[in-house]
Order: structure tokens, then C-alpha cells, then sequence
């Protein structure tokens, strides 16, 4: 990271913006890993939320 | 004097998608493969070191795993299930590696159904780690399960049961009753073969009594257990533990009575 946002043109705002956005790709990724390695072990027929909703309850309770 | 406290790495590792993933496991058991054949302790302690807590409860012959959809309770599973995590481990790991190293995996891969077995001494758990004071909650055929609990069948199995000479049990008959009681309770009663196989590892634990196939009941072979039967009202007398705690003792018939009870 360090000063190449800055170079680039960007203001504070945005550099942080974009950090808050990488980071959430991140955990997703990490998420959807994990959720991967769950989808085997769950039973078959189980009615789980939306995508975006498990990604929720994944990250309360990492908390 | 501060170089001699710096970790020089050593040469990387094939297995260091294996060592980063599963640090824990390699600082105590090592890498996962020892003299060309697979480390199943590491491999087995691996399986618990994914962030979904698995372990291996003894009383119920099964594992569990931890879901963040219901709460982070456990959930049971079954050991083919595992078998097909361990093996997608495996796959991950070789995803771009050299062909050499993809066949050196390749043992891996093959004893994933030996990692799974290993398992279940590396990941077990404490029979009490479900129930009690700081037990764990479950959640189980669509109901959680407080820890604060027994399992339904044990508490059937300890108010209802009693045991003695020339007693049989038919499995049909003993979930029937299983599911009355639980009715009777508000209690949310578990499927027919769970019932069956919880049952089964309670009459051994308990009264060291097992499942047999060959059971005469109206002349017909049935499956069941002798020298059990069901007593909805006295099975059960309030007498004091031996071990002084308050409790329920169960009444053995003399010609029995040196059997153990737990």
C-alpha cells in the first residue's frame, strides 16, 4: 500500500474506501472457503439464507 | 546476541501448503507425510484445526462440526462426509503443483478414509462435552439441544428402562416408547436409526448389554435387547447414588446385580 495511492492521484476517502473493499473481498473469499468445506459436512436438504446473508451470519460470529 | 534468536527458514517444504494451513497440527505431529507414508496423526488433527471445530464424541460413535448458520452450535455428521473434506484438502493442495508432487499426494489421497479412523482418538472429545455446566449446545434434527440436557435417549433410558433376568426389549417396541415419552416430555424425539445406534451405545455403556438380531418374541427372531425392558412406572426407585450425589438410581434384579451400571 504505503504512498502509491496517493501517487495515483487518489484522496484519503478513496484509499480508505478502497481498503475497506479489499478487505471485504478478502473475507469473502475466506468465507466462501470455508462455506465450501461446510457444504460437504452439512446435510443434504438443509434450508439455508442467501449468499449474502450467510456471509453476514459468518462474520458475527467471528466476533 | 540477537542473531543467534533470529529463525533462519530452512529450504521451503513440499508440504507448505500443508504446514501453512494447519500450523498447529505440524508443530506437534509434524508433516504429513513421514517415510513416504502418511502422517495420519497430523492428517487427523488437521481435520480439527479447520475453523469449523471438528470433533468426535465417543458416546455417539459420531462427529461434529461447528455451523455458523445455526448459531455456531454442533451439528452430527457422518465419517463418508469427512472422508470427501479430506480428500477435497488433498486436491486443493496439488492445485498447480509439479506432476511429481501431484503423485507423491497421491497417498494422501487414498488414506483419507485412514485419517478419518485416526480421528477419532486425535479429535475426541469428553462424553460430557455436550452436556452440563459449560457443555456445548447442538443443534439436531431441526431443534437445538442445550447442554444443560441429557440426550433424549439417555434420559429415556434412565427413567424408563429397567434391567433384569429373562427381560427382552424389541428395538419396534423400545422407539415406540421412545417416542411417547418424548411426546409426553415435549421433548423432540430423534430419527428411528440415530435412536437405534444411541441406544445400542447407552445398553452397553449402562448395563453392558448389546444389540442382538436373534431375539424370540411370539416365535419370531426380532431385533432388540435382552435383559431390558421398559417399566412406565417402576422402573425407577429414589434411592441414593453410591457416589452421593442426588439422583435416580435404577433397581438390578439380584441374579444381575454385579453387573456395572455405567
Amino acid at each position: 500500500m504505503g504512498f502509491r495511492e496517493f501517487d495515483q492521484g487518489m484522496t484519503a476517502d478513496q484509499v480508505a474506501q478502497l481498503r475497506r473493499h479489499r478487505d471485504e473481498m478478502y473475507f469473502r473469499e475466506k468465507h466462501e472457503r470455508e462455506d465450501d468445506y461446510l457444504a460437504i459436512l452439512r446435510p443434504r436438504g438443509d434450508i439455508l439464507p442467501t449468499k449474502n446473508e450467510k456471509f453476514e451470519l459468518w462474520k458475527a460470529s467471528r466476533r | 546476541m540477537e542473531s543467534f534468536q533470529t529463525v533462519i527458514p530452512g529450504p521451503q517444504s513440499i508440504w507448505s501448503w500443508w504446514v501453512d494451513k494447519f500450523p498447529q497440527s505440524a508443530r506437534v505431529y509434524g508433516e504429513p507425510v513421514h517415510w513416504n507414508e502418511p502422517n495420519l496423526d497430523f492428517l487427523a488433527s488437521a481435520l480439527g484445526e479447520l475453523p469449523f471445530g471438528i470433533v468426535f464424541y465417543s458416546p455417539e460413535d459420531r462427529f461434529y462440526f461447528r455451523d455458523y448458520i445455526f448459531e455456531s452450535a454442533y451439528r452430527p455428521t457422518e465419517d463418508e462426509k469427512l472422508v470427501v473434506l479430506a480428500k477435497k484438502l488433498v486436491t486443493e493442495s496439488v492445485a498447480g503443483t509439479t506432476r511429481s508432487f501431484r503423485e507423491t499426494s497421491r497417498t494422501l489421497f487414498l488414506s483419507a478414509g485412514e485419517w478419518v479412523e485416526q480421528a477419532k482418538s486425535i479429535l475426541v472429545v469428553e462424553d460430557n462435552f455436550f452436556t452440563g455446566d459449560g457443555g456445548q449446545r447442538r443443534w439436531i434434527e431441526g431443534h437445538f439441544v442445550e447442554p444443560v440436557e441429557l440426550p433424549t435417549v439417555s434420559l429415556f433410558a434412565e427413567s424408563r428402562i429397567v434391567h433384569g433376568k429373562g427381560h427382552v426389549l424389541p428395538f419396534t417396541e423400545a422407539y415406540h416408547l421412545y417416542y411417547a415419552y418424548c411426546r409426553e416430555m415435549g421433548f423432540p424425539p430423534v430419527r428411528k436409526m440415530l435412536f437405534k445406534e444411541i441406544f445400542t451405545s447407552e445398553a452397553k455403556r449402562r448395563w453392558k448389554v448389546g444389540l442382538r438380531n436373534d431375539l424370540k418374541v411370539d416365535g419370531k427372531s426380532q431385533q432388540g435387547w435382552g435383559g431390558l425392558s421398559v417399566s412406565l412406572e417402576s422402573g425407577t426407585s429414589e434411592v441414593p447414588n453410591n457416589d452421593g450425589q442426588a439422583g435416580r438410581q435404577l433397581l438390578i434384579a439380584d441374579s444381575e446385580a454385579d453387573a456395572p451400571l455405567w
